[in-house]
């Protein structure tokens, strides 16, 4: 029998926040409330909220609804560790972006405070839950390409900075304000911050952590941004494996056409592809697209269909975990090496070297 | 139609459609040559490099020729095991070259067996990111991605949603599927490579195609291929 969870949606002014705002009619889940950070009120999907109390701080929220048993930090990433004290103090589970903190020290305070409050912390890195990663994954396993020697992704995406600007803002999304490298204008924050799932992908393909690590930006696409747009990565994992990660903000977005969903012709893309002694894998592990040709501009738009129910599933491991005890696919500690990796990447480019990780 | 047999047929015939001089010349090709057909032709020896006359690469470099605009190019490229890895190697920094309108000035890589990933930074600042392997079974047509990435817009060889090569024909039957790259009508008969060597050489004859820093070029390339090794052994850039 489903008993729902009384959930809270933190901040809503991270871009997958719209995905939860369904939970209202989830039975797993009873939307309790919802807080908004100041000036990101009518975000994208908002009005899905109607007849759902919003306050515009935790500390209200908090207030108001001591019947709360989880949260969902859908917020800026310096607000993450702020909110995970505030919530392991009353005991809430918590479901997290997929940047818990750059701040290795905040990290593991993370994990003390949620291990000693005895809650739930999985952390939202839906890839993992992705048809295509699964069958690469197999595939590799099984032999079908012989011994891996290398596995390579591309995470591309549009920049979010327009309509959530903290995505560049070097303090709200790396937490502090680092150049790039001497000489630099950029700061760190930017593409790279904002793509930890292609870190993710590759130690679930392969079950190996990063060994070394070797990053280089190249020229920003949008001049007006201070934080990192170009980025590219290479290195070996530690089972000798050798790798390359592109997650730039490399499609871009056509600002003179706000409107969701008017970009470049595929918003967001993941791709990968593999290379064994006895193969290569060449795979799209964003899903199925329909493609269509708007009137009256003309431009041509790909929609990336991806998994549908791939949100209701998340959450409802979410509500398992909370329920039943089951562990989350990727907690804190799981993650953990995976942030690790990003700021070694973001290390590697500013000492113009490779880094190696123990 | 009568086909065409070979690439001196080739070249031979698409001067005589224009009412041209067929100079004095002859080739060696790629395996006679090591990494590129020759073109032996006044008394020079030419590389040729056939690889950018590929249609769509030479769109995506005219497309990047405001080279203020470039950031970067990201290339995967896989063929079968009978092409060698410094071949691909060569190929791909030359095709990274003349899409990005500058030259590669320092090389990060890292190696494995048979497969490469390779940070290229130009001159300008710009950046190749190539991802390479060789292990797919002898005589595969190679699957490879070339997408650049520039302030105004992007430029790829393969469609919004394709991940494959794709071809011009596909004929479905019981023996299994054939297909057909058939892009130049007065050359049907040739191969996409004999095809690219017949245009290579056709420009040059006609002043279309500059070559003279051709044969320079081909020596940077190969001092490439051992920095991209060197490269992999120390895990430190080289700088050309």
């Amino acid at each position: 029998m489903i008993k729902p969870i009384k959930i809270a949606i933190l901040s809503c002014n991270h871009g997958h926040a719209k995905g939860y705002y369904p939970l209202k009619d989830d039975p797993m889940f009873e939307l309790v409330a919802v807080s908004i950070a100041p000036g990101y009120e009518g975000g994208e999907g908002m009005e899905k909220l109607e007849n759902i109390p919003q306050y515009s701080t935790d500390e209200e929220l908090y207030a108001n609804h001591p019947e709360l048993e989880a949260v969902i930090l859908a917020s800026d990433n310096i607000s993450h560790m702020r909110q995970v004290r505030d919530a392991t103090k009353r005991g809430l589970h918590i479901f997290s972006m997929k940047v818990p903190t750059f701040d290795m020290d905040e990290y593991a305070e993370m994990i003390r405070l949620t291990e000693e409050a005895g809650v739930v912390c999985q952390v939202e890195l839906e890839m993992r839950h992705h048809a295509p990663v699964y069958r690469v994954k197999e595939a590799i396993e099984n032999g079908a390409i012989g011994k891996l020697l290398s596995v390579n992704l591309v995470n591309y995406s549009h920049n979010p900075v327009w309509w959530w600007p903290w995505m560049c803002d070097p303090e709200e999304s790396y937490g502090k304000r680092v150049s790039l490298r001497p000489g630099d204008h950029r700061f760190r924050g930017g593409a790279l911050a904002d793509h930890p799932h292609v870190f993710d992908v590759i130690r679930y393909i392969t079950g190996s952590e990063f060994g070394t690590v070797y990053a280089d930006v190249s020229p920003n696409l949008r001049d007006e941004v201070q934080t990192e747009d170009m980025v590219r990565i290479i290195g070996k994992l530690k089972n000798d494996v050798i790798f390359s990660i592109d997650p730039s903000y490399a499609n871009n977005e056509r600002r003179e056409y706000p409107r969701k969903g008017v970009k470049n012709p595929k918003p967001v893309e993941v791709f990968m592809t593999a290379v064994g002694t006895k193969g290569t894998i060449v795979a799209d592990l964003y899903g199925k697209t329909f493609c269509s040709q708007m009137v009256p501009t003309g431009d041509y738009y790909c929609a990336g269909l991806g998994s549908s129910g791939l949100w209701n599933r998340r959450t409802a491991e979410f509500y398992h975990c909370i329920r039943n005890g089951r562990k989350p696919t990727v907690g804190l500690r799981e993650h953990y090496n995976s942030i690790r990796a990003m700021n070694a990447a973001y290390e590697s480019i500013r000492l113009g070297e490779a880094v190696k990780l123990d | 139609m009568e086909k065409v047999t070979d690439i001196r047929q080739g070249v031979e015939k698409l001067l005589k459609i224009r009412g041209r001089e067929i100079p004095d010349f002859s080739l060696e090709n790629r395996q006679e040559s090591g990494f590129t057909p020759t073109l032996l032709w006044n008394g020079k020896r030419i590389p040729l490099f056939t690889n950018r006359y590929d249609p769509r690469i030479r769109h995506i470099a005219a497309y990047g020729n405001k080279t203020e605009e470039n950031s970067a190019l990201n290339v995967y490229a896989f063929t079968g095991s009978d092409v060698s890895l410094d071949r691909l190697i060569y190929r791909e920094l030359n095709i990274a070259e003349f899409i990005l309108h500058s030259k590669i000035k320092k090389i990060t890589a890292f190696v494995n067996e048979n497969a490469a990933n390779i940070i290229a930074v130009m001159e300008d600042g710009t950046t190749a990111n190539l991802d390479l392997g060789n292990t797919m079974a002898p005589g595969s047509h190679i699957q490879c991605q070339h997408r650049l990435i520039t302030k105004h817009g992007m430029a790829n060889d393969l469609s919004v949603t394709d991940m494959t090569v794709q071809h011009q024909v596909y004929i479905f039957s019981e023996e299994g599927t054939a297909v057909y790259d058939d892009d130049e009508y007065y050359l049907y008969g040739l191969s996409e490579e004999e095809v690219e060597t017949v245009l290579t050489v056709h420009g040059i004859f006609t002043n279309h195609i500059s070559c003279e820093t051709w044969p320079e070029d081909h020596i940077r390339y190969l001092s490439m291929i051992d920095a991209v090794y060197a490269s992999g052994k120390t895990g430190k850039s080289v700088l050309l």
